[in-house]
This record gives structure tokens, sequence and C-alpha cells, in this order.
């Protein structure tokens, strides 16, 4: 298994699709920063360093989050077909499982190299922008609301490699990304936002349930258990696919 | 030893046949061509020996094992199926390094030796998606080799490669069958090339094995035939039958072909001229491996 993750590792060597993923994570801390400095200039309130990382991570859990981590995802499957290099890689001695287990396992770290990037970011662009209460405790809640949602978003890229697998090729993915998003706007505003899987990683690593104390039916962690279970089905389906499926 | 035998392998897709009970065998440091038109099934048997494309009827023998456990006997099996892929991003060297991985070859020098076999050395660090398709066959073809396999399944390794380099793998893979007595099993459409290289070849027709020749015995007596022309060709046949037992023939316009008794033209040639005729042609003809294949997917012989 090291030696698979280890060459999945090395297969992004020099890949712009990495390099554009970072910079995407970037834009969210950056797009804050740049409304919370207007709205300083214009409202004459000071940003409180917390509330900026959590509007980040909101940002990014509900608007760059999907589309972002799911064109990273949709890439590290599909490029194996637009490189023609399944049929080798299944010739191979390894098991199929093994190969898929590792593929989620890069994209697990690429999420968290991705997560850690905005945060890293946001922490930056605080101090640049003299937000207040720049101090341990919150640079330590801040992280705990990141990774939380990083760590939901993983079982909600699963869905996206199954629909990659099955169509082969970025329009599908996406389109299945744009719709998530698109349904994800929509419950947002709802009461029905814990009943979507995808709107988990908002409930889950902002604290908007508390602060804004929305009206909604369940609460986050069914959102939670329901992508965890979409997570897990859509894994057993991936696994099931390439075992049935000739897909060289 | 058989190192490739298949029963009865049939694949098909809703109601196409694309392999039709397919019985062949491959021994043990031969070199069996496989030749057929587009769409001949050539790659479908190919991706069925090698576990990507399951049969729909029949059994694979690989090794003298069934293939159950695909994993055990894919580590002596070195493969190249239709266009060889790769990461463009990457250079030959890291391209090679993945399967080295993969494989668990632990050689360390082992990727700077198959540069050097495939004439690639210099092209080390070169990224792939820079390389010429010629090169990038070569490299395909070194990637084939990285587990030091027994068996060589190749498709068309040969397409995008010049002449020289048509003729430097040729005769590379004649030396990896005599030298290290690896068996290879190699597909192309380059008639001329499977001729010089292959010990066996087998032709298959719509998905059907039509034939399989051995080329040695093809070169000494299958591929002969005599052409005879003649002032009357019913007579002429009458004798051929009635007066030498000669059954094997074809008769074309005004001409008469025999495929059997080839070394007695001389036989031929006086009993027509005692019987009154007029012979005006009579020679030993060469069938070569084109016309042979051409008559065989053209229904002709098979």
């Amino acid at each position: 298994m090291i030696v698979l993750i280890k060459t999945e590792l090395l297969k992004l060597k020099r890949s712009y699709m990495f390099l554009m993923c970072i910079i995407g994570s970037i834009c969210a801390p950056f797009l804050n920063w740049f409304v919370f400095i207007n709205n300083e200039n214009s409202e004459g309130i000071k940003t409180q360093f917390l509330d900026y990382m959590i509007q980040t991570n909101l940002f990014i859990s509900m608007i760059i989050g999907i589309l972002l981590y799911g064109l990273f995802t949709t890439y590290i499957f599909e490029r194996e077909f637009t490189d023609n290099m399944y049929k080798h890689l299944f010739t191979v001695p390894i098991s199929k499982s093994n190969l898929l287990i590792s593929k989620i396992v890069v994209i697990m770290i690429a999420l968290l190299i991705l997560t850690i990037t905005s945060y890293c970011f946001g922490i930056i662009f605080s101090l640049l922008g003299g937000f207040l209460n720049i101090n341990m405790v919150n640079i330590m809640n801040s992280l705990i609301f990141y990774l939380k949602s990083y760590l939901i978003f993983i079982p909600l890229m699963i869905p996206i490699i199954l629909v990659t697998l099955i169509f082969r090729g970025f329009v599908a993915p996406i389109a299945f990304s744009i719709i998530v998003e698109i349904i994800l706007f929509i419950v947002c505003q709802s009461k029905y936002i814990a009943l979507y899987p995808y709107s988990a990683p908002i409930l889950l690593g902002t604290n908007i349930e508390k602060d804004f104390n929305i009206l909604m039916i369940g609460n986050s962690s069914y959102n939670m258990i329901s992508a965890v279970v979409i997570g897990i089905l859509s894994f057993i389906a991936c696994l099931i696919y390439l075992n049935k499926k000739e897909i060289v | 030893m058989d190192i490739i035998s298949t029963n009865g392998l049939t694949k098909k897709y809703k109601n196409q046949v694309v392999v039709d009970n397919l019985n062949l065998t491959v021994k043990k440091g031969e070199i069996y061509g496989f030749l057929g038109n587009n769409g001949a099934g050539k790659t479908t048997t190919m991706k069925m020996l090698l576990g990507l494309t399951k049969p729909t009827s029949g059994s694979i023998n690989l090794f003298g094992e069934e293939i159950k456990r695909k994993n055990k006997l894919l580590k002596r099996i070195g493969s190249l199926i239709e266009y060889p892929g790769f990461y463009g991003n990457l250079t030959a060297y890291e391209n090679l390094k993945i399967f080295t991985d993969l494989y668990g070859v632990s050689k360390p020098k082992k990727i700077d030796e198959l540069l050097e076999i495939g004439g690639l050395s210099q092209y080390r660090n070169k990224l792939v998606r820079k390389f010429s398709m010629g090169m990038k066959q070569r490299l395909g073809i070194i990637r084939t080799l990285i587990n030091d396999p027994e068996l060589l399944i190749l498709d068309e390794p040969i397409n995008g490669l010049d002449p020289n380099g048509i003729k430097e793998i040729r005769e590379f893979l004649v030396s990896l069958s005599t030298e290290k007595k690896l068996t290879i099993m190699i597909s192309s459409h380059i008639l001329s090339e499977i001729e010089q290289m292959a010990d066996k070849i087998g032709i298959l027709h719509k998905g059907a094995l039509c034939d399989e020749i051995n080329v040695k015995e093809f070169k000494n007596n299958v591929n002969k035939f005599i052409e005879i022309k003649v002032n009357n060709v019913f007579e002429a046949v009458r004798i051929l039958e009635e007066k030498l037992n000669i059954y094997s023939y074809e008769v074309r316009k005004d001409e008469i072909i025999i495929f059997e008794r080839i070394n007695d033209s001389h036989i031929i040639n006086k009993t027509l001229i005692e019987k009154g005729l007029k012979v005006t042609k009579l020679y030993v003809n060469t069938l070569c491996l084109e016309s042979y294949f051409t008559d065989i997917t053209k229904g002709r012989v098979c």
C-alpha cells in the first residue's frame, strides 16, 4: 500500500492541476480578507480574527470546496483514462481495491494540504489586516473548524470518484459538482439544511448552527451521518464497478 | 510446455461475437505471431489472456495454470496492449520507476539498463510528453521487461516505429526469445515483420482462428504451388485427376494452380505433353504470407 501511495504521489510531480488547486485554496482567504478590509474601511468595524477565519471556512465549505476538491478528485482518476494508463496498471499484480484506496489516500493528503494552505493564508492575511484577537486559543479553535470540514469533505468526494469512473472525463463529475452546489445553495437557506449531506462541512466547520440559531429539521449529526453513509456506499459501488466492469 | 493454451475461448458483446471458440497453444520459447484485420479479435484475445476482459465462455491456461489467481500469473507476464500510455508530466525514468515500484523490483540499476536496451539512455530525464510516437513505443516495449517476464504479450508493438526501429525491435525480440527462452505473443499488421520473427502464426478472421502456420514449414512447403497454362484446360484437369491423382487444384481463367506434389512438376509436364497438350507455361510459384493472409481473410481458404 505504501508503494502504491508513493507512486500516486510521484504521478503528481510537475502537475499543473495541483498547483492550480493550491492557488484556488488561497483564493478563499484572500477574497474574504478583501471583503472584511472593505467593510472595515466603509463601516469602521474592526474585524475579529475568529470571525474572519470561520467566514473563510464557510466560503470554502459552501462555494469553492466542492468544486475545487471535486476537480482534484476527478483529476486523480480521470488522468488514468486520458493517459491511457488503466490497462497498464491492471496488468501489474496489484489489486484494484488497493489502487482505489491508495488514490483516496492521495486525495486525503492533497485535501489536507489545500485545507492547511487556506488556513495558513487565513492567518497570514489576518496578520496583514491587523485583525483583533489573534491568539493561540482562537488559532486552535479555527484550526478545529477547518479540520472538521476537511474530514467530512473526504466521504463527500467518493461519489465524485464513482461518477468519474462511470462517465470517464471531466464533464460529468464537474456537472455533478455544480448540481450538488446548486442544491446546496437552495438547501442552505431552508430548514432542510441538516438533511443534505453536502451541507455537512458548513454545519461542522462553522458555528452557524449556534450563532444564528437557525431553524432546521434535525441537527448537524444528521448530515454528518448521511455524508459518511454516502461515502461508504459510493466506495462499495466503486469497488464493485472496478471489479465487475471492464474499464479498459 | 504450453505457456498459453486456450480452450473454446469466446467473447461476445451483446449479440456480436468478437472471439469465437478460440483454441490456441503457444509453447515455451516460441514467438507466436497473431495476424488479423482490424476488428478480427486480436486485442480482445490478448486482453482476455491478461485478465483485462472476462471471456464469455471457454478457458485460458497460462504456464499450465488456469487464470484464477491472476496476480500471481501477472508477475510472470510483460504486456503492451494497443497504444502505450505514459504520464506525460513525468520523465522516462520516472515513468519506469512507477512500474519498478509496483512490481517490487529492487534492482537499483534496472531502469538504466532498460533505457540502454531501448536506446533511450540519453532521454532518461526528458518528459514523456515531449517524446515522439516511436520513442514512446520503445519505452512501452522496455517497460514490459521490468519484471523479467517469462511471457511477453505485445499488441502491435512496432506501430509508429521507423524502418530502423522496426528492425532493431525485431532483432531484440528474436534475441530475447533465443537467449532468454522468452515466449512472445505478438500481433501486427506488418505481415513481413511477423513472417521474419515468428515461429508460428495464427490467423484470426472475424474472431475465429482460421489457420495456424508453422513459419518454417510454410516457407518450405505450404506456400508453394505449380502454375500451369495449357491449350485445353478441361482435358488437362481430366489428366491431372485420372492419371496423376491430383485433386488439390484450382482453375483460374485459362490457368491451373496445383497445390500438391510440388516436387513433381517435371512429371506433370511430361504427362501433359505425352497426352498431346500444349503446355505454354509451367513453373513453381511461391505464395507469400501476404497473399496467403489475403486469401484467408477474403474467405478463399478459411
